[in-house]
């Protein structure tokens, strides 16, 4: 072998060692975070926000006008009634959009001097934007301009030991959120101090707690769901699902539903912890996106890339798109149902979203960002 | 079953779910601060000392195959055949195969240790996932017996975070350029052990056309794996810094016990005039010559029967020599 070929020889291996760290080097990070007020799909996914009419899947606006090549988002951005959008990139950064153009109202800033990335979606609530962060801090900022209000944990404490990938909820003047270092957490609107927090609650929670009942209910990585009281955080019940409970309940009549990991359709009675044994199903494939609830149907996303309707009460199947075969690209969204509309985000596929009739499935529209020939249905 | 499925379950989910265990005994049962950073450290000690024997069969082959180049008969080959490149290789694969020498050996042994060195990389990747994506993927590999408790595995480790580029921050430093977010330490730390590593394990080839390829390795290499340790997660550059270091003790080791037994009288002398050295110290001194050696400093005194390996090396040449004549006469 000559000396010469010893250059091709190295980038040979540094290719074959790119390939073997696999994830390692993958530029997604994250999937498309989807919100709406009604007549607009807000979506953010890598370098860019899109606006996209709900009602025919045409492009609206988005921003930035010139793709930032560190700026990224994937955080559902927040709708504020008075027509802001507030979306987190994953520089710690935030920025406020005028729903209707995409034009700047205010920022971006950068909150804290972490290396936080947004994940979950922000909150708004009255003139506080609540933005969860991946340093560990949940940051209150003024919704009309951004300026500092208050930091959970305050500048002077450490932050929280990991990121916290969820939104916040709002009930009344408390605020609860969840922390990939497996607590819920309490916190008074008005000042931000602590309320309560749990002390480890057996495995991290990546999805936002829902408020039904007095209780606050989260799923864990510790294959749980769990019940706390709302006033003291302490535990109502645990529910053993078996597997990775990574998205949020979806809450309907008193019965909390949700999938896991290993695939598993439950459904839990809220007020003692039981599941109801008829309603479980086992899919063929990992679930980690929150369930949608319309009216009588449920709408689970499988992480193979299939998007399934199922009756409410039976958890019997309803239809399921594609019919053969899978999306181009898996399902990691939870599913956004807007009217007699459910709409699906494929995590880098062609299509990018996919609207289809609630009814029966049929295809409304479908949206990929610099246009595409490809349907959904073309499975 | 596809080939990505197959090495999945055979390589690197077993590896990713031993740095698991090992994790979640250093850090959650034990107590120890830095958990991650010191299963990487121990488990890449481990995977070294599995992996020992062959990287020992390796070397000794390259040896072996090293000091037939020297060989008279060899020697007489070349030059017999220097204008018929087919006919030179059919005779040096005969004096090859009389001599018991497979020149392939060298290789299978670094065949075996690429899957090991990859699905070790890997692990080490993927248990660092920071962000929703990696996060879900690599809760595929994970097995049900591994405590969930421990996900997401805490990164931090002396001052770095194992899944960020590594840099030491200096305050005083802050304003300048480039260097302003920190000395990439670990990266120069790699490229340091590296080249030491690459100079101590490839034999010199004088003359040959592989001693240009050699030495352009040996600059080309650390390089290469110090801009890996620049650029990407922090855990990878501590897997490359103690995977170096495991490899130049071996090779001091080995440099040392490889010294063919020197004549008994001569041994004796040596010993009356030398003081008895503890193993430590016996060590030390190794290591101190071989870095001497390395650097091209020559040696402070030249010790009456020195016990180096080139004075070794320089016998077990001289004696291979005279057997070889005696074979030929």
């Amino acid at each position: 072998m000559k000396p010469k070929l010893v250059i091709p020889l190295l980038i040979g291996i540094a290719f074959l060692l790119s390939a073997c760290a696999g994830v390692g080097f993958r530029s997604d990070t994250s999937w498309p975070g989807l919100t709406s007020d009604g007549d607009t799909i807000y979506m953010a996914f890598n370098q860019a926000v899109y606006a996209i009419n709900a009602s025919n899947g045409n492009l609206r606006w988005s921003y930035p006008a010139e793709p930032e090549r560190d700026r990224t988002y994937f955080a559902p951005p927040a709708v504020a009634e008075d027509g802001t959008l507030y979306v987190g990139d994953f520089t710690n950064g935030i920025v406020a959009l005028n729903a209707s153009t995409g034009a700047i109202e205010w920022g971006p800033i950068q909150l804290g001097e972490g290396d936080g990335r947004i994940v979950g979606g922000s909150t708004v609530t009255g003139d506080l934007l609540l933005v969860p962060s991946g340093d560990g801090r949940l940051y209150a900022r003024d919704a009309s301009d951004g300026s500092a209000v208050w930091t959970f944990p305050a500048e002077f404490n450490e932050p929280l030991e990991h990121p916290i990938w969820s939104a916040p909820v709002v009930d009344g003047e408390r605020v609860f959120f969840t922390s990939m270092d497996h607590n819920v957490y309490a916190v008074d609107l008005a000042q931000g101090g602590q309320l309560w927090a749990t002390r480890d609650l057996g495995g991290a929670i990546a999805d936002s707690p829902v408020v039904v009942d007095s209780k606050v209910l989260a799923g864990t990585f510790g294959n749980e769901l769990v019940a706390l009281d709302a006033d003291r955080g302490r535990k109502a019940w645990i529910f053993d699902a078996g597997d990775w409970i990574w998205g949020s309940p979806a809450v309907r009549d008193g019965v909390a539903y949700f999938g896991d990991l290993a695939g598993e359709l439950h459904a839990v009675d809220i007020r003692s912890g039981s599941e109801i044994e008829s309603w479980k199903q086992s899919l063929d494939s990992r679930i980690s996106a929150s369930l949608a609830i319309s009216e009588d149907r449920i709408f689970v996303a499988a992480e193979s890339g299939i998007l399934f309707a199922r009756e409410l009460s039976t958890n019997e199947e309803q239809w399921k798109v594609p019919s053969r075969g899978t999306f181009d690209g898996d399902l990691h969204t939870d599913p956004l149902v807007l009217g007699d509309t459910v709409i699906v985000a494929t995590n880098g596929g062609d299509p990018l979203l996919c609207a289809f009739d609630v009814e029966n499935g049929s295809e409304r529209w479908s949206f990929t960002p610099g246009g595409s020939d490809k349907r959904c249905r073309s499975g | 079953m596809n080939i990505g499925e197959i090495w999945d379950i055979l390589i690197l989910n077993p590896m990713i779910n031993a740095l698991l265990y090992i994790y979640d005994f250093l850090g959650p049962t034990l107590g120890l601060a830095g958990a991650f950073g010191l299963a990487i450290i121990v488990f890449t000690i481990l995977i070294k000392v599995i992996s020992l024997p062959l990287t020992i069969k390796q070397q000794h082959s390259t040896q072996r195959t090293q000091a037939l180049q020297k060989d008279p008969e060899f020697l007489k080959i070349q030059k017999k055949y220097k204008g018929d490149r087919q006919k030179l290789q059919e005779e040096q694969m005969k004096l090859y195969k009389k001599k018991g020498i497979n020149p392939l050996a060298g290789c299978l042994p670094v065949l075996i240790s690429f899957p090991i060195i990859f699905g070790l990389y890997g692990a080490i990747i993927r248990s660092l996932a920071d962000s929703p994506s990696p996060l879900l993927e690599f809760s595929k590999h994970i097995y049900s017996s591994v405590s969930s408790t421990i996900i997401p595995l805490d990164s931090q480790f002396l001052w770095m975070d194992l899944g960020q580029p590594e840099r030491f921050p200096i305050p005083a430093l802050e304003s300048i350029p480039i260097i302003g977010d920190g000395i990439p330490i670990l990266a120069i730390i790699v490229v340091i052990t590296s080249y030491l590593q690459t100079k101590l394990t490839t034999p010199p080839q004088p003359g040959s056309q592989g001693a240009g390829m050699s030495q352009m390795m040996g600059i080309y290499m650390p390089l290469l794996i110090g801009y890996f340790a620049y650029t990407f997660a922090a855990g990878l550059a501590l897997y490359f810094v103690v995977s170096n270091l495991f490899a130049i003790g071996q090779a001091v080791l080995m440099n040392r016990f490889k010294s063919e037994p020197e004549p008994a009288g001569k041994k004796k002398k040596k010993a009356e005039e030398q003081p008895k050295e503890s193993g430590v110290l016996s060590l030390l001194a190794s290591t101190q010559e071989s870095m001497m050696k390395l650097l091209g400093i020559p040696p402070k005194s030249t010790t009456q029967g020195s016990n180096s390996s080139e004075s070794a090396k320089d016998q077990s040449e001289q004696s291979g020599k005279k057997k070889a004549d005696a074979k030929g006469s």
